[in-house]
Formats: structure tokens, C-alpha cells, sequence
């Protein structure tokens, strides 16, 4: 009997082992298989795994309603990269445009204009103002600069992002910034200029395209 | 000796059987991949200037909506996904709400279900990570007019189930504003569910965790290269 139940306990080992293997051999088949299909993907997987933990460090000082929990990472005129994060400290005035934008994007641009000269000049370094494209297909780094200079907008107190499509749709789903893109290559999208606080967390948004640029600096400092 | 031999049978038995379960529960959690071919659209609402034909490049569509299970590996591999982890900004207070932890589904929750209470930032994130995206509304559209999402309805029993697009809120956001103004510019004004989806997709925000609302993944289709949908003039 002793013998049967030795017999016994190893035949019920031997056969978890070989449903262990039967169960992590299917899972790799699967894995295979999503590798096959998208090969491409899985190296930025791969990224992701890597980049995660160092950003989630970096993210758990925000508030839940920051937007600099995005994770994305922009790259501005100069075609340095840039995350969100990165403005941390300074109140943010972002408008979302694209450079080739015939009508409202510079009326926009211009009201952000007035509101930096009402800033008083002594002030202008806790401030930013950010430009985001939302036409990542033609708008690269290079053109964004061109924009910049064309405007005169210096710098050191203006950056002009591009980045990926989905990273853009991120972005303008936070901030309730509504865009489409249109069959001629214009875009029909929301007129608005957005204000953040030293931590990323919205503080007023104006829609109004006649906007005095007090009225802009009152609600810049509410 | 006997003893021995139907132990042994017994045995062969289980294992086939557990792995045969094992094999079936894959099947049941994870979709299978539909090729749908290239076709036009005519979306429900015209755009003026615009033709009111888009052409749709072909894509491979999820077999079904995302499952719990599926979801649960995602959430397992990227731990700021996790219920008691997520950010308000990407989720609100109903995310994964019928899920019993942060790992756990809970009694009630079957892992080949489909995922419901995700927010748009989640639906979007789990693509990615799966190596594939959200559907625009075209695509879902030109699927659904295909016929692609018949098992929606043996899944969710008579109730209404709607998916996350990538451009959700983006397609007519303008007319939605003026009350029975979007009537007017339908191309199809008796497609009352085509409506009642347009409407509901309006009303969404992208951190909104409700109970009938989850996702299929979409990937696009390597015959055909570069950008998924383009509009044609015809």
C-alpha cells in the first residue's frame, strides 16, 4: 500500500510539473504570436517598462489633477525634449495651434502677446507661455521655430511643442480642447487659452477671442 | 496493480482535461483578430466643404470588446493603472468600480466579460501597451455598418454597450452645441441608434468611468501601410 501511495505522489508531481509546462507554453505562444503581428510595438513595450517606474517617482509630488501626470515627452523649437513636467514652478499660459492656421491661431497668439507685455517685466520669469501644435504631420521642430521668429516670440519665455498624434489627443482631452482636422488640411478646433499654476492644475481658461489682455492677466492671477 | 494502472488513467485524464480548460479559458479571454478590408464610409454627419464619403484603410479589429481578464494583465504589467492607484485626472471615482481590488475581480466579475467602467486615458493606454490603438469613429462606424459587432449583443443581454473611440468628441463637436441643429446636417436622419451613439459620445469626458461603456483595440493593417483614413473626393 505504502508503495501504491509513493507511486502515487510522485505520478500527481510529475503531472503539475507537465501542467505548469503545458500552461507557461501556451502563454508563449500567445506572446509569439502578438510579436509577430506587431513587431514594432513591442520594442516601445519594452520602453515603456523601462521608463515607467523613474516617471512614476517623479509624478507621485503632483496633485491627481495635474496635468503634468502625462507622461509624454515633446520636443520644442529647438528640437530639445520637453516633458510637461518640466514647468513645474512657474504659471503656465497654453494655447493648442498649428502654424499654418489662417485666421483665429494668431488672433490667439497675439492675445498671449499682449498679456506678456501687461506682465511687469521684473515678473515675466515666474511665467511661461507654451504653444502646442496639434498638426504634428507638418509642424516639426523647424517650422515651429520659424513660426517663433516670424513672431518675434522670444525664447526665453515661449516654448512651441510638437509631439506625437496621441500625445497631442491626451493633452487636448485634459484641457477640453476640442480639434479636428479638415479635408482641405485646416483644422475647425476650440479657441482657447489655458491657465496653469506653479503645479500643473488648471486655474481658468478663456474662450473669448476679444479678450483684453487685463482681463487676461486678472484671470492669469486669480 | 490495478489500482496502479487506474491511477494512472486517471491521471492522463486530468491532465488533458486541465489543460483542454486552460486552453478554453485563453480562448474566451483573449479576441482573435478581424481583418476588415478597406471600404467607404458615409459618416452621419456632413461637413461642409467636405465630401461626405470616407474612404477607410483597411485595419485588424479585437473579435470582441476588451475582457476583464485582458485587462487585468495590463493593469498586473502597469501598476499606475491600478484601481487604488490611477490619478482622478485620468479616472474618475467609478474606475474598474465592479473589480474587488486592485488584482481581484471579484465573484461577480467573469474575466471573459468585457471591461466596463474605464475611462478614455485607460482604453487608450491599454491599446498602446497591447501594441495596438483605439478605433477612430470612422472605423468603428464603417465596422459596425459591416456588421463587426454582432457579439456585443449575446454579450451584454439586451443592454446598450458602447465603445471608446480615439476621437470620440471630435466628430461634429460644433453643431452638437445648437439644440436639433445636428439633425438637420445628418446624412441619414432615420439611423436612430447611429444618433443615439453620436450623442452619447458628445456627452463623454475623457475621465468618465461609466457601466456600459468599454472598447475594442484596433491595429493597422500591415498591406496597407501609413494613415488609416483619409477623406476622398469623389
Amino acid at each position: 500500500m505504502k508503495k501504491y501511495l509513493i507511486g502515487f505522489v510522485s505520478v500527481v508531481i510529475v503531472v503539475f510539473a507537465v501542467m505548469i509546462y503545458i500552461n507557461s507554453s501556451n502563454k508563449t505562444l500567445i506572446i509569439k504570436k502578438d510579436q509577430n503581428d506587431f513587431v514594432q510595438v513591442n520594442n516601445s513595450k519594452e520602453n515603456d517598462k523601462e521608463s515607467c517606474c523613474v516617471i512614476e517617482l517623479k509624478t507621485s509630488d503632483h496633485s491627481e489633477n495635474s496635468i503634468y501626470n502625462l507622461e509624454s515627452i515633446w520636443k520644442d523649437q529647438n528640437g530639445n525634449k520637453v516633458e510637461l513636467k518640466n514647468f513645474v514652478g512657474k504659471k503656465i499660459i497654453l494655447a493648442m495651434i498649428y502654424a499654418s492656421c489662417p485666421t483665429v491661431c494668431p488672433v490667439i497668439v497675439s492675445n498671449m502677446k499682449n498679456l506678456e507685455l501687461a506682465i511687469p517685466h521684473n515678473e515675466l520669469n515666474n511665467y511661461h507661455f507654451v504653444l502646442v501644435s496639434i498638426d504634428p504631420d507638418r509642424d516639426t521642430p523647424e517650422k515651429l521655430n520659424q513660426y517663433a521668429v516670424e513672431r518675434n516670440l522670444d525664447a526665453k519665455t515661449w516654448t512651441l511643442l510638437s509631439g506625437s498624434k496621441n500625445d497631442v489627443a491626451e493633452l487636448a482631452e485634459m484641457i477640453g480642447f476640442n480639434y479636428k482636422k479638415n479635408a482641405n488640411g485646416t483644422f475647425t478646433h476650440s479657441n482657447l487659452i489655458t491657465f496653469l499654476d506653479k503645479h500643473g492644475m488648471i486655474l481658468n481658461q478663456s474662450e473669448n477671442l476679444n479678450q483684453s489682455s487685463k482681463n487676461l492677466l486678472a484671470m492669469l492671477n486669480k | 496493480m490495478n489500482f496502479r494502472i487506474l491511477n494512472i488513467v486517471i491521471l492522463i485524464f486530468a491532465i488533458t482535461a486541465g489543460s483542454l480548460a486552460q486552453f478554453k479559458s485563453e480562448l474566451e479571454i483573449h479576441s482573435k483578430k478581424i481583418l476588415i478590408s478597406c471600404g467607404y464610409y458615409v459618416p452621419l454627419f456632413k461637413d461642409d466643404g467636405e465630401s461626405s464619403k470616407f474612404f477607410v484603410k483597411s485595419f485588424y479589429l479585437d473579435s470582441k470588446p476588451v475582457s476583464n481578464g485582458e485587462f487585468l494583465e495590463f493593469v498586473k504589467a502597469k501598476p499606475q493603472w491600478r484601481k487604488s492607484k490611477v490619478k482622478r485626472i485620468f479616472a474618475d471615482a467609478n474606475y474598474l468600480r465592479k473589480w474587488k481590488g486592485d488584482l481581484q475581480l471579484g465573484k461577480d466579475v467573469k474575466a471573459e466579460d468585457p471591461v466596463c467602467n474605464v475611462s478614455w486615458f485607460a482604453a487608450n493606454a491599454y491599446c498602446r501597451w497591447a501594441g495596438k490603438r483605439l478605433p477612430t469613429v470612422n472605423e468603428w462606424e464603417y465596422a459596425y455598418s459591416k456588421n463587426f459587432f454582432n457579439h456585443k449583443n449575446e454579450l451584454n443581454s439586451g443592454n446598450s454597450f458602447y465603445e471608446w473611440t480615439f476621437d470620440f468628441n471630435r466628430i461634429n463637436f460644433q453643431a452638437s452645441s445648437v439644440c436639433g441643429g445636428a439633425g438637420a446636417s445628418a446624412n441619414d436622419p432615420k439611423n436612430y441608434s447611429a444618433f443615439l451613439r453620436f450623442s452619447f459620445r458628445n456627452s463623454l469626458k475623457a475621465n468618465y468611468c461609466l457601466n456600459d461603456l468599454g472598447f475594442s483595440c484596433v491595429a493597422d493593417s500591415n498591406k496597407i501601410p501609413s494613415e488609416v483614413i483619409y477623406s476622398e473626393n469623389y
